[in-house]
C-alpha cells in the first residue's frame, strides 16, 4: 500500500443549508497532503473541519477551486470510475454511521465491503467471512470481546471505536477521520488516537483526523492545519506551534481549548452516552 | 486482563441455519398445498389461452349500450356501498352508545348492575362476530335468503361494517378525555346528553374522519360483492368473464379502478378537509 | 357599555357575537342526504320480504338449518386439508410478496442524498424508474385479491395456485409502497458513509439500508399476513381453492349443517393467524 495523496486548490465550499446564512463553510483552502503522511485538523466548532474532510474524501463537490485525489479530480471521473477512487479512501463521520441492529462484527467488516464481490457480501451476512480481521481491528481498541454484540447494545464511546475498527479493516490508502475521539475519556482517547496512528504507519496509510484535542493533536501528529471560520489559519509542522499561535486560532472559543487539555469531554456536539434515537422500533 | 478470546465463529449461526431449515421444513409442505406450480403458467396450452384472452382486452368495449350498463353497474355499485354503509351507521350508534363503558353511570364509580355489565359484554361479542365473518361470507348467505341482487350485498356490508364501526366509535370514545362527560352524568344528564355535549365535540371528528374511510372500503366490499351475486361492477365482470370476452373484462376493470381512485381521493380529501377546517 | 345598554334591545343583539357559519358542514350533509337518498330509491331493495307474514319463520328455518355444524370424520379431513390451503395460500402469497417487494421497493424509494453527495449521477432514468415503479405498484393494488383471482384462473386453471398468485400481487403493490415509505424514512448516515467509501449500491442496501428498515417491514408484513389469511378464507368462491371454495360447493348444494362447520373453521383460523401474528411481534419487539 502507497498511501493517496491530497490537493486542495483555493477551495470554496458553500452549505447549501440555511444554517451557516449563506456564509461559506470553506474559502480558498489551499492544501497538499502527501502520500503517506499523518495530520491534524484543529479549530475551533464550525470551522470547516468536517466540511473539508468531506471535500477531501469526494462526498461533496466544492463550489469553487479544486480538489485532486491521487492527483484525479473525482468530479470529472464517470460514476464507476468515481466509485473505485472512493474505494480508496474511507471516510469516517464523527456520529457512528452503524445500523443499531447489526452485529458488531458485521458492523466493522462493512469496511472491506467495496472490495468484497457482491456473492461474498451477501454470504457474509449469513455466516460472517472474515470474522478474525474483524477481532483482531477491534482488539486493537481493546474492544475483542465485543465481536458479537450488538450495536445498539453498545456505549457511545464503544460505537465510536467500533466505527473506528472498520476503518481499520478497509483496504483504503487513506483515513479521514471526523473527531474520532469526541466521546471518550482522556485515558482512553490517548490509547484510541494512538492505535489509529500506529495502523496508518504500519501501512503507510495517509492519515487525516480532525480532533478537538489541542493537545493530543500537537503530541501524536507531525503536521497540523488550523482552520478557523472556513479559512486556513495556519499549516505548519507540529514543533513550529506556539501556544501563541494556538490562542489566536482559538480566540473567542478559549473555553474549548482550555477544555480541551483538560477534560475533552465537554465538546459541543460531540456524541453523548446516551444510545442515538434511531426509531427501529417497530410501530 | 483475563478476557476471554470470542469464538470467530457468530454464536447466532447455529441458531441461524436451525431457523433456515425450519423455514424450508415448514414452506415446502406449504408449497405443496397451494399447488406452487409457476412452470405450468407457462406451458404452451396455458400461455395459449392467456395470449388469448389477453389479446381481446384491446381495444376495450366501448359500445354505447355495454357503456351505459357498465355506468349502471357502477351506480349500483356506490349505492350499494352507501346504503350498507348508512344501515351500518344507525345499527352501530346505538350499539356504541350501549357498550361504551365511559358514558354510563356504573362509571361514575358505583358498582356496575350485573344486568348491564352482561348486557355490555354480549353487545360486545355481537360485534365480534359481525366483523369476525367475512362480508363475502355474509354476502353468500343473504343470497340464499333474498336471492341475487343488490340487497344481499347491502345486508352483507351493513352487518359487517355494524361490527366494524362498533367497534371502533367505542374505542375512540374511551380513548377521550372521560372528565366531562361524567361531569355531566354526576350532574344528572341522561346517558345520550352526556355523550352528546361531553364525548361527541371532542372527537366528531376522528369519528366522522374514520366513517369516511369505511365508506371508501365499502365501495371496494360492494364491488366484490358482485362476484357471488349481489349486483353492481362485479356481477358484469363475473358475467363478462365466463363469457371469455376480455374486450368487457378490460372496461369494466377500467371503471373499476377509476371508481376506487376516486373513492380513494375522496375520501381523502375529506379527511384532509375535516381535520383542518375545526 | 352604558349607552348601549340605554337603547333598545336591538343594539344588544348587534353586540351578541355572531352565529358561525358551517357552510362546508352544510353543503356535506345535503350531498350526503342525497347521495343516500338516491341509493336507497334506486336500488332494487326487497326489505319487503322481511315484513311479510311468516318471513321470520322462514328465517327461523333458514337459521336453524345450520345447527348443529357438521362434525362427520370424512368431511372434518376435508375441512383440515381445506384450511391447511388456505394457510398455505396465505403464507406462500405474503412470502411472494415479501420477495417482489423488496426489489420493487428498492427502485421506488427516493433515495436520501446529501446534497451535491453523488453529483449529477442521480440521472433521468432513475427519476423513470421510479415513477414507472410507483405506478406498477398503485395498478397492483388497487386490484383487490378476488379479482385477481378470477382473472388468474384462466391463466392458472382452478385451485389455490392462481388464488396464491393473487395474493401476492395485490400484497405486492401495497407492501411495495410501504416497504418503499420505511426505506425513505430511514436515517440516511449509514448508508452515506458506505457509499462515500465506495461501496457498491447493492451491498450499501444489504449492510445499511435493509438492516435499519428491516423491524418496521416485518411488521407490515405480519399486517399484511392477517389480511392475506381473511382473504384466503374467501378467496376460493371463485374457484381458487381453500375453505372459500369449500362453502360455496356446500353452500350452492344447500348443505347448511356443511356450510356453518366451514364458517367455524374460517372463524378459527383467522384468530389462530391474529394470535401467532400478535406473539411474533411482541417477540419482535423485545
Amino acid at each position: 500500500m502507497s498511501g493517496l495523496s491530497f490537493t486542495c486548490n483555493e477551495v470554496g465550499v458553500r452549505h447549501v443549508g440555511a444554517q451557516s446564512g449563506g456564509q461559506p463553510a470553506l474559502r480558498d483552502v489551499s492544501i497538499v497532503v502527501e502520500a503517506g503522511e499523518q495530520v491534524a485538523l484543529i479549530g475551533p466548532s464550525g470551522a470547516g473541519k468536517t466540511t473539508l474532510l468531506s471535500a477531501l474524501s469526494a462526498a461533496l463537490r466544492p463550489s469553487s477551486g479544486s480538489v485532486d485525489i491521487g492527483s484525479k479530480d473525482p468530479w470529472q471521473l464517470s460514476g464507476r470510475k468515481l466509485r473505485s477512487l472512493r474505494s480508496q479512501l474511507f471516510l469516517a463521520p464523527q456520529v457512528p454511521p452503524l445500523p443499531p441492529r447489526q452485529r458488531v462484527a458485521t458492523a466493522v467488516l462493512a469496511g472491506r465491503l467495496p472490495g468484497w464481490s457482491l456473492m461474498k457480501s451477501f454470504r457474509s451476512l449469513l455466516f460472517t467471512a472474515d470474522a478474525p480481521v474483524a477481532y483482531q481491528a477491534l482488539q486493537a481498541f481493546s474492544l475483542g470481546e465485543k465481536l458479537w454484540y450488538r450495536v445498539d447494545r453498545l456505549s457511545g464511546g464503544e460505537r465510536q471505536r467500533v466505527s473506528l475498527a472498520r476503518s481499520m479493516v478497509s483496504d483504503a490508502d487513506a483515513l479521514l477521520i471526523d473527531e474520532p475521539l469526541s466521546a471518550l475519556d482522556p485515558a482512553l482517547a490517548e490509547q484510541t488516537l494512538r492505535a489509529l496512528i500506529n495502523h496508518a504507519q504500519q501501512h503507510s496509510k495517509t492519515l487525516i483526523c480532525s480532533l478537538h484535542q489541542v493537545e493530543l493533536a500537537l503530541d501524536h501528529f507531525p503536521r497540523v492545519i488550523g482552520l478557523r471560520e472556513g479559512e486556513l489559519i495556519f499549516d505548519l509542522l507540529s514543533n513550529e506551534i506556539t501556544p501563541d499561535a494556538i490562542r489566536e486560532l482559538y480566540f473567542g472559543y478559549e473555553d474549548e481549548a482550555n477544555a480541551t487539555s483538560v477534560a475533552p469531554f465537554v465538546s459541543s456536539h460531540g456524541n453523548s452516552d446516551e444510545p442515538p434515537k434511531h426509531s427501529t422500533r417497530c410501530i | 486482563m483475563a478476557i476471554a478470546i470470542p469464538s470467530m465463529r457468530d454464536p447466532a449461526w447455529s441458531a441461524r441455519v436451525g431457523w433456515l431449515i425450519l423455514a424450508v421444513v415448514i414452506f415446502y409442505p406449504l408449497l405443496v398445498a397451494s399447488e406452487f406450480k409457476p412452470w405450468s403458467l407457462f406451458d404452451e396450452r396455458s400461455l395459449r389461452t392467456t395470449g388469448d384472452f389477453l389479446a381481446t382486452f384491446i381495444p376495450p368495449a366501448h359500445d354505447a349500450d355495454f357503456l351505459k350498463l357498465v355506468l349502471k353497474a357502477a351506480w349500483v355499485t356506490i349505492a350499494t356501498a352507501t346504503v350498507g354503509m348508512a344501515l351500518a351507521w344507525v345499527a352501530a350508534v346505538p350499539l356504541t352508545l350501549l357498550a361504551t363503558a365511559t358514558i354510563s353511570q356504573s362509571a361514575l364509580g358505583r358498582p356496575m348492575k350485573r344486568w348491564s355489565a352482561l348486557l355490555r359484554l354480549v353487545i360486545r361479542w355481537l360485534l365480534i362476530f359481525l366483523r369476525s365473518v367475512p362480508e363475502l361470507v355474509w354476502a353468500l348467505l343473504f343470497v340464499r335468503v333474498v336471492g341475487l341482487g343488490p340487497t344481499a350485498g347491502v345486508l352483507a356490508i351493513a352487518l359487517t361494517y355494524t361490527g366494524m364501526l362498533g367497534k371502533v366509535y367505542s374505542e375512540v370514545i374511551e380513548s377521550s378525555n372521560a372528565d366531562s362527560t361524567q361531569a355531566l352524568l354526576r350532574n344528572g344528564s341522561s346517558r345520550v346528553n352526556a355523550f352528546l355535549y361531553g364525548s361527541l365535540p371532542q372527537c366528531a371528528t376522528e369519528l366522522t374522519s374514520y366513517t369516511v374511510f369505511r365508506w371508501e372500503c365499502a365501495i371496494r366490499s360492494s364491488v366484490i360483492m358482485g362476484f357471488v351475486g349481489g349486483g353492481g361492477l362485479g356481477q358484469e365482470m363475473d358475467n363478462s368473464m365466463k363469457a371469455f370476452a376480455g374486450d368487457q373484462v378490460a372496461t369494466i376493470l377500467l371503471m373499476f379502478v377509476f371508481l376506487v381512485a376516486l373513492a380513494d381521493r375522496l375520501s381523502h380529501y375529506l379527511r384532509h378537509w375535516l381535520e383542518y377546517s375545526k | 357599555m352604558n349607552t348601549l345598554a340605554d337603547k333598545s334591545g336591538q343594539v344588544e343583539i348587534a353586540v351578541m357575537p355572531p352565529r358561525p357559519r358551517r357552510t362546508g358542514v352544510r353543503w356535506l350533509l345535503l350531498v350526503l342526504a342525497l347521495l343516500v337518498s338516491a341509493s336507497f330509491v334506486t336500488l332494487d331493495l326487497r326489505f319487503g320480504e322481511f315484513l311479510e307474514p311468516g318471513a321470520i319463520s322462514k328465517i327461523q328455518e333458514f337459521v336453524s338449518g345450520f345447527f348443529p355444524p357438521l362434525t362427520e370424520k370424512d368431511f372434518l379431513q376435508r375441512l383440515a386439508q381445506a384450511s391447511l390451503e388456505t394457510v398455505a395460500m396465505s403464507l406462500v402469497g405474503t412470502a411472494l410478496a415479501v420477495i417482489l417487494s423488496i426489489g420493487l421497493a428498492a427502485a421506488a424509494a427516493k433515495t436520501n442524498h446529501q446534497a451535491g453527495y453523488q453529483a449529477g449521477h442521480q440521472s433521468g432514468a432513475r427519476r423513470l424508474l421510479r415513477s414507472t415503479t410507483r405506478f406498477i405498484l398503485i395498478a397492483m393494488r388497487s386490484v383487490p385479491e378476488l379479482v385477481w383471482a378470477s382473472l388468474l384462473i384462466i391463466a392458472a386453471g382452478l385451485g389455490p395456485f392462481p388464488g396464491t398468485l393473487a395474493l401476492a400481487l395485490h400484497t405486492t403493490g401495497v407492501l411495495g409502497r410501504l416497504f418503499a415509505d420505511s426505506l425513505e424514512n430511514i436515517p440516511p448516515a449509514p448508508a452515506q458513509a458506505l457509499r462515500a467509501n465506495g461501496t457498491p449500491a447493492l451491498a450499501v442496501f444489504a449492510y445499511a439500508t435493509l438492516p435499519l428498515a428491516l423491524p418496521q417491514m416485518l411488521s407490515y408484513t405480519l399486517y399484511r399476513w392477517e389480511n392475506n389469511i381473511r382473504a384466503a378464507t374467501v378467496l376460493g368462491v371463485v374457484g381458487a381453492g381453500g375453505l372459500g371454495q369449500l362453502l360455496y360447493y356446500h353452500l350452492s348444494l344447500f348443505h347448511m349443517q356443511e356450510a356453518s362447520s366451514v364458517i367455524i373453521a374460517m372463524l378459527l383460523l383467522v384468530a389462530l393467524v391474529d394470535a401467532v401474528s400478535f406473539t411474533v411481534r411482541r417477540q419482535l419487539n423485545q
